[in-house]
């Protein structure tokens, strides 16, 4: 099977705290609005799970993945702030990502649900995982 | 991957595979690529697999679960090895809007490319219409 990205790296334990930050059309301005999480990734037989950590908005984010090489396919589920801007809506969707040779940084885009004044519709945008430290408390707040 | 059990849904007869994607080859634009497939019930979810398309030797498999009106899976493709992309496989996933009457997909997918000889993710549109019973 030729991949494209014809790798054979063998992704090594992820640990330490990540920053995913995924990228979504926004509603008040023009351009982008950026999601953040801090997040641990824990290794499986195939690929990877993510998870958020607590935060003072009570966000949540979670994701799994399997690896082919040095790409990671998956899925996610977000349950946004309950006091925020999308009032605790629950986001699902799909992702991709390319892991970088040093295996610091991955970077890729999400398709997901959303909503257009009442409608359902299919979403897409930027997502990035960066390796971000060993421990939270020495990291700038999101 | 569903988030709640459904009703198991039928997909029946053969089913019209359609999705977008940017050629990234110089001069390149949109192009579509288009297979007939079929859909079968297989665990907890549904497989899809063609059975012809519009370049010879190109294959598309995909497995979805169905939460309500969304649809979610992954796929994989095999060109063809004589085509423009030389047998590459492609893997990526997608996320669908079903609608009621269960006979049209619609969303867009997220995989890999090439751009500029190196590897980038891309997302595109993606449709499954029910093509006869």
């Amino acid at each position: 099977m030729k991949l494209v990205t014809s790798s054979n790296m063998q992704v090594g334990p992820l640990s330490g705290i990540w920053r995913c930050s995924y990228y979504f059309p926004s509603n008040t301005h023009n351009g982008d609005d950026a999601s953040s999480y801090y997040v641990r990734l824990e290794r499986t037989q195939d690929g990877f799970v993510l998870h958020s950590l607590p935060n003072a908005q009570s966000a949540y984010i979670q994701a799994h993945c399997t690896l082919d090489a040095n790409l990671a396919t998956g899925v996610w589920l977000e349950n946004t702030a309950p006091q925020g801007e999308f009032q605790g809506k629950m986001y699902s969707g799909v992702f991709q990502v390319i892991i970088s040779d040093d295996q610091k940084h991955m970077e890729g885009r999400w398709v997901g649900i959303g909503s257009d004044h009442g409608r359902q519709k299919i979403y897409e945008g930027a997502w990035e995982i960066t390796y971000a430290g060993e421990v939270l408390k020495d990291l700038p707040e999101l | 991957m569903a988030l709640t059990t459904n009703d198991i849904l039928k997909f029946p007869g053969t089913w019209h595979c359609r999705y977008w994607y940017p050629n990234t080859k110089p001069g390149g634009r949109e192009e579509t690529s288009e297979y007939t497939v079929k859909i079968d019930r297989h665990d907890d979810g549904y497989v899809v697999h063609s059975i012809g398309s519009d370049v010879p030797e190109a294959h598309l498999e995909a497995r979805f679960t169905v939460d309500g009106s969304l649809v979610t899976g992954t796929f994989m493709e095999n060109s063809s090895p004589s085509g423009e992309w030389e047998g590459m496989t492609y893997k990526g996933a997608f996320q669908l809007i079903m609608n009621d009457e269960h006979t049209h997909m619609e969303g867009m997918w997220v995989a890999a490319g090439y751009n500029n000889g190196k590897p980038k993710v891309f997302t595109g549109h993606w449709e499954l219409a029910q093509a006869a019973e």
